[in-house]
Formats: C-alpha cells, sequence, structure tokens
C-alpha cells in the first residue's frame, strides 16, 4: 500500500548533494534492488525507490513504510532493521553491515560464504596497507642500524619497533613518537577501503573502480553494433560509468600523492587527513549504486543479444545521478538528460510469463 | 613457452584489448597478410569479443552468399528435418557444390563481385551482389532438379551434405537468395535482432515486404516470411501476418501457415531436446529451470498466438514436447527434493555446498510450481511443495530445540538455524519464515 507521505518525485531533476540522492542499500527483494535510504530531520529515514512496478520516477516514503508497500525477503527485513537503528549512513557503513548481515546466513549459504571471503580479504588488505605504509616510513624516516622487516612482525610488534625507530624522527619534528604513531594508524585506517596501487593492497573501492573502467569500455564496445536506441542507451550508460570512474581516478590520485609525499603528509597531518578524509567519503559516494549494475552486467556476458538489450534498458533506467555539486556544465546537461531519460522510460519488450534469470 | 601457453598468453591480454583495437586486429587477422601470425587460432581467441562487439566483417564470397538465410542458420545437433532451419554444418559442402561445377554465369558473378569489393563502391556492390544470388540460386536449382529426377543423383547429394533433407535446404536456401533484395531490405528496416516484441512499424515493414514479394514475383512471400520469422524471439508472431495475408487474399496461406506452424512446434522440440541434453551432460536444477521457464513462455505464446486447437497434428506435436519437459520436471526436479533437503543437514556441520545446492533445489522446485498449471503438473506440484514447507518447519523447529538442548546460542546453532530460514523462505515465503525466525531467536536467547 503506498501511504499518504509517499509521492512520485517527478518535479525533482538533479540531486544537490550524494545525501540527497541517498545511499544505496543492496536489498535482495528483485523490485527493491536500486532503492536507496537518505536521512531526514529528526533522525528519520526515508526510501526512494525507483522504477517502482515498472512505473516511471522514483517513490519517496518513510523508511518504515517500505515493507507494507514490497513483500521484503527475510535478510532485506533484517538490513532495513539494523540500517534504521544506525545514527548516520554512508555507502561504506553500509556495504559492512550488509556483508556482517550475510554472514549470519540469513541470506542463503553461497552469500554467506562470499561475505566471509570479502571480509577477510578486507582485513588482509588492511594488514597489508599498514605494512607496507609503516615499511615506508621506518625505511624512510627511522633511525635503525639494520633494517626492520615490518611484514615479518605481528601487527603490535611492528608497532613497537616503529614506535622506537622513529622516535628521533618524531621529536626532531615536534611531536612525541607516539603521536607519529597514531597518525599512521589514523592513516591506515583511512586508507583501508582505498589501499594502494601495488598488487595485493588495493582496496574494495580501488578494485571497484578498475572494474568500472573496464565495464565502460566494455558497454561501449558492445554499443557499436546495436540499432540506433539501444546504441544511445548503451552509450550513455558507458559516459556515465566514465565520468564517475574519471572522478574516482582524479580523487585516487590526490589520495597516493599522500604516501608519494610521505614526509608532507606526516608533518602536516591535520590538513592532509581531513582531505584524505574528505576524498575517500568522495570516492565512496562517487561509486555507490553502481555495484549492483556492475555484477548484473558481468552476469550478461553469455547472455543472448536480446536479453543483453534488455538488460541495457533496465540498466540505464537505474544508473546513479551524480548530483549538481560534483558537475561542470557539459556533465550537467548529460546528467540532466540522463535522468530526464529515467523518468521516461517505458518497458520496451512485453514481458515473459515467468522471468527468466537472464534478463 | 610452448606454443599452446603462447596462445594462452594471447587470448588473456586480448580480454584487455578495447573494440577499436579488436576490430583492426580482426581485419588485418582476416586479410591473412603476416604469414608469421597463427590466424586462425589468433581469430579463434578473439572470438568471445567479437560475439560482444560484433564488427563488419571483411566481406567474402562465403559471407555474402550467407547474408540472405543468415538469420536461419543454426547449430543443429539435434537429429531429424527441422522446418525453416538451415543447419551450419551443410554451408561449406553446398558452397563447394555450387563452385566447383563453374558455371559461367556465378563464375562471372563472383569475378564482378571481388572486383568491386576492393573498391568498396556501396551502390556497386548491392547491384553485383544481387547478380551473385541469382546467379547461385539458378545454379542451385538446377542441382535440385537433378537430384528430383534421378535417385542416384539424390543419394550422392544427401550423402555430400550429410543431410537427410539435402532437396529441403536447397530449395529453401535458393528461395531466399533469389529473394535477397527484399529480405536484407526487410532486415535492415528492423534493425535489432532478435526482436521480442513486434512494435507498430516494424509489423508495417514486414508487411510491407510481403506485399512487394507477392506482387513481383508470386509464391516467393514465404521465404519472406520465413525470414521475418527468424528475426523473432517468439517463431509464433509470425502468425500476426498470415491473418493479415488471409484477410487481403494474399498468397497461399493455408501452405505457408502450415511450414510456418512447423518452425514453431520444431522449436519447441528443440527446447525439450535441449532440456534432455542437460539431464544427460549433468545440468543443475537452476539451468533446468532456466530451459523450462523459456519452453513454458514460448508454450504460452503459442497459445496467445495460435488457435492450436484446431489442428489435430498441431495440437499432437505440442502435447507430446510438454509431456517431455513435464516429465523432466517431475524425475529431476520433484522428485527426491524432499529427502535431498533434509540430507542436507544429516549430521554435524552443514557441508555448504549440499546446502547450496539444495537451496537451488527448492528455488527450482518453487519456479516448477508456478509453471506446473501450463505444463499439466499442477496436483505433483502442489503436493511436493507442502511436503517440503512442512519438513522445513519441522527443521528449523528442530535446529532450535537441539540447540537449546546442547550449545545455547552460540555461533555455529545459530548459523545453522539462519540457512534453514532461509530455505524456509524460499519454500513457504518470507512472511512465514520471519515468523519462525523471530520467534526461534526469541527461544535461543531465553535459553
Amino acid at each position: 500500500m503506498i501511504t499518504d507521505h509517499a509521492a512520485v518525485s517527478k518535479q525533482i531533476l538533479l540531486p544537490a548533494t550524494f545525501q540527497e540522492r541517498g545511499a544505496a542499500v543492496p536489498f535482495t527483494t528483485p523490485v527493491i534492488a536500486h532503492a536507496r535510504i537518505r536521512k531526514i530531520d529528526q533522525g528519520e529515514f526515508e526510501a526512494l525507490v525507483p522504477g517502482l512496478s515498472g512505473g516511471r520516477g522514483t517513490y519517496v516514503l518513510p523508511w518504515n513504510n517500505l515493507k507494507d508497500m514490497v513483500s521484503m525477503s527475510v535478510y532485506d527485513r533484517q538490513l532495513a532493521k539494523s540500517l534504521k537503528a544506525e545514527g548516520a549512513l554512508s555507502p561504506a557503513k553500509i556495504r559492512k553491515i550488509a556483508l556482517d548481515l550475510s554472514k549470519s546466513g540469513v541470506s542463503g549459504s553461497d552469500r554467506a560464504q562470499a561475505a566471509k571471503e570479502t571480509l577477510e580479504q578486507d582485513n588482509a588488505v588492511r594488514i597489508r596497507i599498514r605494512q607496507v605504509l609503516l615499511q615506508a616510513i621506518v625505511d624512510r624516516f627511522g633511525d635503525q642500524d639494520d633494517p626492520i622487516d615490518i611484514a615479518a612482525m605481528d601487527e603490535q610488534a611492528a608497532m613497537v619497533a616503529a614506535g622506537r625507530v622513529l622516535g628521533g624522527f618524531a621529536r626532531r619534528q615536534g611531536f612525541s613518537g607516539d603521536q607519529l604513531i597514531d597518525h599512521l594508524i589514523e592513516w591506515t585506517r583511512l586508507v583501508e577501503p582505498i589501499g594502494f596501487p601495488e598488487k595485493d593492497c588495493a582496496g574494495y573501492m580501488r578494485c571497484f573502480a578498475q572494474l568500472l573502467r573496464k565495464m565502460n569500455r566494455d558497454v561501449a564496445g558492445w554499443a557499436r553494433s546495436e540499432p540506433p536506441k539501444s546504441q544511445r542507451l548503451a552509450n550513455e550508460l558507458a559516459l556515465a560509468a566514465q565520468s564517475v570512474v574519471e572522478q574516482t581516478e582524479f580523487c585516487l590520485a590526490s589520495i597516493d600523492a599522500c604516501r608519494t609525499n610521505l614526509k608532507q603528509t606526516i608533518l602536516d597531518w591535520q590538513s592532509t587527513g581531513a582531505l584524505l578524509r574528505q576524498e575517500i567519503e568522495r570516492i565512496d559516494w562517487l561509486l555507490d549504486g553502481w555495484a549492483l549494475i556492475l555484477e548484473k552486467w558481468s552476469a550478461a556476458d553469455g547472455w543472448e543479444r536480446h536479453q543483453q538489450r534488455a538488460l541495457v534498458l533496465e540498466l540505464n533506467q537505474f544508473m546513479p545521478i551524480l548530483p549538481q555539486g560534483e558537475l561542470t556544465d557539459v556533465s550537467h546537461r548529460f546528467w540532466k538528460g540522463v535522468i530526464a531519460q529515467q523518468d521516461v522510460a517505458e518497458p520496451q519488450e512485453k514481458a515473459s510469463h515467468f522471468n527468466s534469470g537472464a534478463g | 613457452m610452448g606454443q599452446t601457453e603462447k596462445l594462452d598468453v594471447l587470448s588473456l591480454a586480448m580480454g584487455e584489448l578495447q573494440a577499436p583495437e579488436i576490430i583492426k586486429l580482426t581485419k588485418v587477422l582476416e586479410k591473412g597478410g603476416n604469414r608469421n601470425l597463427p590466424s586462425a587460432q589468433l581469430l579463434s581467441a578473439l572470438r568471445p569479443q567479437l560475439r560482444k562487439i560484433r564488427p563488419d566483417r571483411n566481406p567474402n564470397m562465403l559471407r555474402l552468399f550467407c547474408q540472405p538465410f543468415e538469420v536461419v542458420l543454426m547449430n543443429l545437433d539435434a537429429q531429424g528435418v527441422r522446418h525453416g532451419r538451415i543447419e551450419r554444418d551443410v554451408i561449406k559442402p553446398i558452397w563447394s557444390l555450387v563452385t566447383e561445377a563453374e558455371d559461367t554465369a556465378v563464375i562471372q558473378a563472383m569475378e564482378r563481385l571481388e572486383k568491386l569489393i576492393g573498391q568498396a563502391d556501396g551502390k556497386s556492390i548491392i547491384i553485383a551482389a544481387n547478380q551473385f544470388w541469382q546467379a547461385i540460386a539458378g545454379r542451385l536449382d538446377t542441382i535440385i532438379q537433378l537430384a528430383q529426377s534421378d535417385p542416384s543423383e539424390q543419394k550422392a547429394l544427401r550423402k555430400r551434405l550429410n543431410c537427410e533433407n539435402a532437396i529441403g535446404v536447397l530449395s529453401e536456401i535458393s528461395g531466399m537468395i533469389r529473394n535477397a533484395a527484399l529480405i536484407l531490405s526487410m532486415r535492415d528496416s528492423l534493425q535489432e535482432r532478435p526482436i521480442q516484441t513486434l512494435d507498430e512499424k516494424q509489423i508495417e515493414c514486414i508487411h510491407s515486404h510481403v506485399q512487394k514479394a507477392a506482387k513481383t514475383n508470386p509464391g516467393s512471400e514465404y521465404f519472406v516470411l520465413l525470414a521475418a520469422q527468424g528475426c523473432l524471439l517468439h517463431p509464433a508472431d509470425v502468425f500476426t501476418f498470415l491473418k493479415e495475408m488471409d484477410d487481403n487474399n494474399i498468397g497461399d496461406v493455408s501452405l505457408i501457415g502450415e511450414e510456418l506452424g512447423n518452425v514453431v512446434f520444431d522449436n519447441l522440440d528443440l527446447a525439450a531436446d535441449k532440456l534432455e541434453d542437460l539431464v544427460a551432460s549433468g545440468g543443475n536444477e537452476i539451468q533446468l529451470t532456466e530451459v523450462v521457464k523459456s519452453f513454458t513462455n514460448e508454450l504460452l505464446n503459442v497459445h496467445d498466438v495460435l488457435a492450436i486447437t484446431s489442428d489435430v497434428s498441431w495440437k499432437r506435436r505440442m502435447t507430446a514436447s510438454m509431456k517431455r519437459v513435464a516429465e523432466i520436471v517431475c524425475s529431476e526436479i520433484f522428485e527426491g527434493s524432499v529427502e535431498m533437503v533434509l540430507d542436507a543437514y544429516a549430521g554435524g556441520d552443514p557441508d555448504p555446498e549440499e546446502i547450496a545446492a539444495a537451496e537451488r533445489r527448492i528455488t527450482a522446485v518453487c519456479d516448477c510450481v508456478v509453471m506446473s498449471e501450463s505444463l499439466a503438473i499442477k496436483t505433483q506440484a502442489e503436493q511436493i511443495h507442502r511436503e517440503l514447507r512442512q519438513q522445513l518447519n519441522g527443521l528449523c523447529q528442530k535446529i532450535v530445540e537441539k540447540a537449546r538442548e546442547v550449545d545455547g546460542d552460540d555461533d555455529r546453532a545459530r548459523f545453522r538455524f539462519m540457512i534453514a530460514i532461509k530455505m524456509l523462505e524460499l519454500a513457504a515465503g518470507p512472511d512465514h519464515a520471519e515468523k519462525v525466525l523471530l520467534e526461534g531467536l526469541e527461544s535461543l536467547r531465553g535459553h
């Protein structure tokens, strides 16, 4: 049932900010798979559900009413409850909550296993990032006669050893060894989802940006032999992905530059730390909502051409729109075109009697 | 590094190429100018990307020959006659048959066309290509006549093409290439392929091409419709045009209808063949269900489009293929499903693979329950579904009781319970599963 609060947001064009756009929620129920959550006043949340029942525009409704509108899976019900319990939500936080919930088994054994592996991978990357960063700083600024192999020590021992050899450097720069280690720990924690470009050090956001870049090329290549209408839609999808990837790569470059300018980063930690936080948060929001699109496009690899065509139409309708604050004049026109297209898009094909997994 | 390994490395590298590079490389390889390159292997390594990008390939005589009938080309592994479809394997023997005869008209048409291809003059190529198709059609008609008049020639032809229906196939190719200009013009206007749902513009386009065929070459409407049918996702949709043709007295509608109807029912048979092959090759429940869905969609589409009850032979064919699919659903998906699901939980910690297989089976059962009415197996489907729900309810109950007796609320017990809840959800829906979940968690906490 649609509540009194529900309204089709046809009058809204581009969202002003990422927060206004809302964060994508990885629901498993197909009809709300592209739903978003955003905070409103008094700590309440609301849901933004695009393309409900194949319709146009986006439904906006109180978060609590979502379950009255759609028959959600048990996992989705649990996820909706967990998110509601949070104070503020970022895509990274939602990802963590969703992974923890999947690991419980409530979304099935395959998803539980996948979530477990993802969390383990995140942890492995975190450890590796800390090792690489500590090793670089110790090698460059440490007062030691014999080289220290950080990777050969456990985390605690590595910190103690690093604190010992970096004490002199810290004092010379006007702060204590503990302060220096605290900065390093904070740095590691911040860049955890990004990591470094080296093998085994790439965080999930960096990996995801690479996959999105590949998808952008794949879709553009696929579009070449398509009839005009689906070619236009596919090119729009490719361009949207490219726009997101380019902005992400720009942020990544400034994050990676902090490691190149090690000394400057450490000495000016207050401002570089804030910059890192801001850039990482921006990447988090830039990539938000593309995971499902990427997953669906990858799954369509061996599909029949007409199924891929129907998928491109569907994906085009759910592309996450970049907010006004992120856009130049040119890209502003492009994204306005995308949102206008999403608002008027109608199902192109007649529905099958029984939905196939492909298409 | 050996040759195979080198090619593996190259294939991997090709996965990273972008569309323009792939197109450029394909052109070079197809021209075959560099003898140091293993062109055939490299082209086969490029095939997955080529399928995605579908670049314009270098035109050669064989490709041009196939162009008018390429929409009805199929890889047919199954035995028996398939109406209105041409097996890819017969193309090369037919091409040899045409070219080795040294027919002057064919040779001259080929030479003219070959020269023009290099010069890339679009309009002249179209004219020359049409002469080329007409010349080949003439040659094929001679071969057909010879085979029809001489049983030993016919036998030799069947042997050479390795095809029981050799004359039928040659007639179909000849008919389509004779109408190549019309067919290709129609396909250009239709643009996308396969067409999932015909829109008004597409209906008008096909209709006007059929009318043109009827005017310029009466009797050739069938070939234009056959090409149109090859562009459709649901072959039965072609009957939309037969109704109009009947109203306007165009062509021999009953004869054309019979031929095109055979394609529709062959298609259902092919889906049943595919399902049987999948069972033989050990396909899993999800793969089986996908084929069943596709079959059932096609079946319902046939029902929607055709008044099949009036034609006894069609009804018989449809019932036969439906029965084959229904039997597989019963034996491979319904039968033993309850035991399989419960077995996944027998013993200690559940094996992840067995649990995943059980989840797949429950999903497949539920999907097939939805389709069971169309497949005339509703009673069996509902019975198995009911039993699954009951058993899974009992299972969830037992897990909670056992956890309370032995472990209490520990992670392992909770995980077992959650996995069982997911299965219950698949079988009985989220509302009931959530109710059992909340009761179970309450019970575990209370322990």
